[in-house]
């Protein structure tokens, strides 16, 4: 592994993402993405080691996005964490259904976040 | 038929059949009377012609006896002409006893009466006694043609008697098997009549009446499993039409009812599936500016940043507990305006001073954006709440701003055609992609807004609208990608009569 790992972070909250990065601290490298749209061409023109990835986008939401990369040979091993204000058990299910490898519900707890990034990168290597 | 009632139908029917049944049995007692009558005569005539023979037989004896005691001279030979005598009276007064209602035959046995008696006075007992002085004078006596002369007179009375009775018996027995023919007769006739008429009351009874009750308890049993589109054809006498459509009364209110049921049943489907919408919408909604709020508390109370960052945070913190009491506040407009709870304090008011107001307080302290206003001097009479449309305007002015990040010219409008005052906000902003412009009143909507980073709750318009329609107004916009958008909306015109502005559907008005 070069350097330090690229998180892809997919929120159309801008404070979200914001707190998402400095949670995660300086020693990951960010790329961002307000939409689904965004979400897909950063995922083909580089795919990162992790994405943070919120379910209502505007345009594709984050299901989509999941089940396109689940579907695309190089983003399939990419893990996922779902981070989403809906909670329901059924939403639960479809995310996990989808290929998400972790949940968190907004608001979530700043050493969830962090606990489960390095964990799931660390599995990862 | 059709306007006599059923009861007074059966009355009637029945009326007929016993009257004619009635007349029926009265023919064939009548019959039966005349025939009995006629066979009394008939028995009478015989009796007359008995009583006739044995006077006939008795006269026989009286002239066998006189003739045989004077030839032979022999007392025993006047037996029969003694036992004749003594039956006579009886005899005689027995015929004239049964002639009595014949004046010809009473004359008649009269006569035999007196040439009998006169034949035993005049001529037999003178005789006898003759007999037994002179014989010879007494054979003479009874050889002579007075005496044969007497009793051809007695039989040929008698025979008229006889010849009239016996011809009267034919006559009467003929008339009693003529009246024994037409009795049964009468009688077939009345009973096959009664049976007919009774058969045909029980079949009209059955179809009149019966087959209707067993249509309709049918058709009430379709309605109790529940058809209520059954109906009943309505044609049928009396109460049977009557309870034909008072049936079919009964099963369009049912129908009725029962769709009413249904379309309010999914009324209150749909409004509880609104309200489940909207509390996970608010649940959702206040869940992200909430992580924001709490993540950067977590942050600054576990972190040490540099003063810069830390007023950063605190300010993202600020903006995001705003946007919370700002969701909070709509929340509670939207509920209100949604249940038709909200009451406008409907007065008159100055637009133009109220939109220059509002205009002049968004513009205090802006430097990106330059307000353009073009509004008239002289007042335009509204009847308004003047706090909700300045809510209004203030939406539309606070959307002109935020959607134009780069900043730019807001043209503020207010232009009054003598029915309605039209106010409009323009801007040189960010604009609406075609996509999004139909669902731009809905609430939570909010399109690329959030993306870029542009904050709001997605109701603002959605409140405003309800507001605007609540005051009989109508609120629009034109908008194009990249050029910017103008939202406007009217509100009709105070007039002579009060005021125009209705309130929100269910609302009452308070001025």
């Amino acid at each position: 592994m070069m350097g330090e790992p690229t998180i892809l972070v997919c929120d159309d909250d801008e404070p979200l993402r914001e707190l998402m990065k400095v949670t995660l601290g300086p020693d990951y490298r960010f790329v961002d993405a307000v939409d689904g749209e965004q979400a897909l061409a950063q995922l083909a023109s580089a795919p990162p080691d992790l994405v943070l990835l919120d379910v209502m986008l505007p345009g594709y939401s984050g299901l989509q996005v999941l089940e396109a990369m689940r579907g695309d040979e190089r983003l399939r091993d990419v893990p996922v964490v779902v981070v989403s204000a809906w909670q329901t058990p059924e939403d639960r299910d479809a995310v996990t259904a989808a290929g998400a490898d972790a949940f968190l519900a907004k608001p979530f707890e700043l050493e969830a976040l962090t606990a489960v990034v390095s964990e799931l990168l660390e599995r990862r290597r | 038929m059709r306007r006599w009632s059923l009861v007074t139908q059966i009355t009637a029917a029945a009326v007929v059949v016993a009257a004619v049944v009635a007349i029926a049995f009265i023919v064939a007692i009548a019959t039966t009377l005349d025939l009995r009558r006629s066979t009394s005569r008939e028995t009478h005539s015989k009796d007359v012609v008995a009583a006739t023979l044995t006077a006939q037989n008795l006269v026989v004896d009286l002239e066998t006896g006189v003739r045989g005691y004077v030839l032979s001279r022999n007392r025993q030979f006047l037996e029969p002409w003694r036992t004749a005598s003594a039956q006579w009276p009886a005899a005689s007064g027995h015929l004239e006893r049964l002639v009595k209602g014949d004046q010809v035959e009473t004359q008649q046995a009269h006569t035999v009466a007196q040439l009998v008696s006169s034949y035993q006075t005049d001529y037999a007992q003178p005789v006898i006694f003759i007999a037994g002085i002179a014989p010879s004078q007494a054979i003479a006596e009874i050889a002579n043609v007075e005496a044969k002369r007497r009793i051809d007179a007695i039989r040929a009375e008698l025979g008229q008697i006889l010849t009239v009775e016996a011809q009267r018996s034919r006559n009467r027995a003929a008339s009693a098997r003529s009246l024994e023919h037409r009795a049964v007769a009468a009688a077939l006739v009345g009973l096959g009549a009664s049976a007919a008429l009774v058969l045909l009351f029980g079949a009209w009874i059955a179809r009149s009446v019966a087959r209707p009750i067993r249509t309709v308890t049918e058709s009430a049993a379709n309605v109790a499993a529940g058809d209520f589109t059954t109906r009943l054809d309505e044609r049928g006498t009396g109460e049977i039409g009557t309870l034909k459509h008072a049936f079919n009364a009964m099963t369009r209110a049912l129908d009725y009812g029962h769709h009413e049921l249904l379309a309010q049943n999914e009324r209150l489907r749909a409004s509880e599936q609104a309200k489940s919408d909207l509390i996970s919408m608010i649940s959702h909604e206040v869940r992200t500016p909430l992580s924001s709020v709490l993540g950067f508390t977590g942050l600054l109370l576990q972190r040490d940043f540099p003063p810069d960052e830390q007023r950063r945070y605190l300010e993202i913190i600020d903006t995001e507990a705003r946007r919370l009491a700002e969701l909070a506040a709509d929340f509670l407009d939207v509920q209100l305006l949604e249940e038709g709870r909200l009451e406008f304090e409907v007065a008159p008011v100055d637009a133009p001073a109220l939109v220059r107001g509002q205009a002049e307080l968004f513009f205090a302290h802006q430097d990106a954006h330059e307000l353009e206003l073009d509004v008239p001097a002289e007042t335009v009479i509204v009847a308004a709440d003047r706090d909700r449309i300045a809510q209004v305007i203030a939406n539309l002015l606070s959307n002109a701003i935020k959607y134009s990040p780069d900043g730019g010219r807001v043209r503020v409008r207010l232009h009054s055609d003598g029915e309605a005052v039209r106010i409009s906000v323009a801007d040189e902003g960010v604009g609406i992609p075609a996509s999004q412009q139909g669902r731009i009143f809905e609430k939570f909507f909010r399109g690329s807004a959030p993306s870029a980073g542009i904050s709001g709750t997605g109701l603002g318009l959605a409140v405003a609208r309800t507001i605007v329609e609540g005051h009989g107004g109508t609120i629009g916009f034109t908008s194009a990608e990249g050029e910017g958008s103008t939202f406007w909306f009217e509100l009709p015109l105070a007039s002579p009569t009060p005021s125009r502005a209705r309130p929100a559907a269910g609302a009452r008005r308070s001025a």
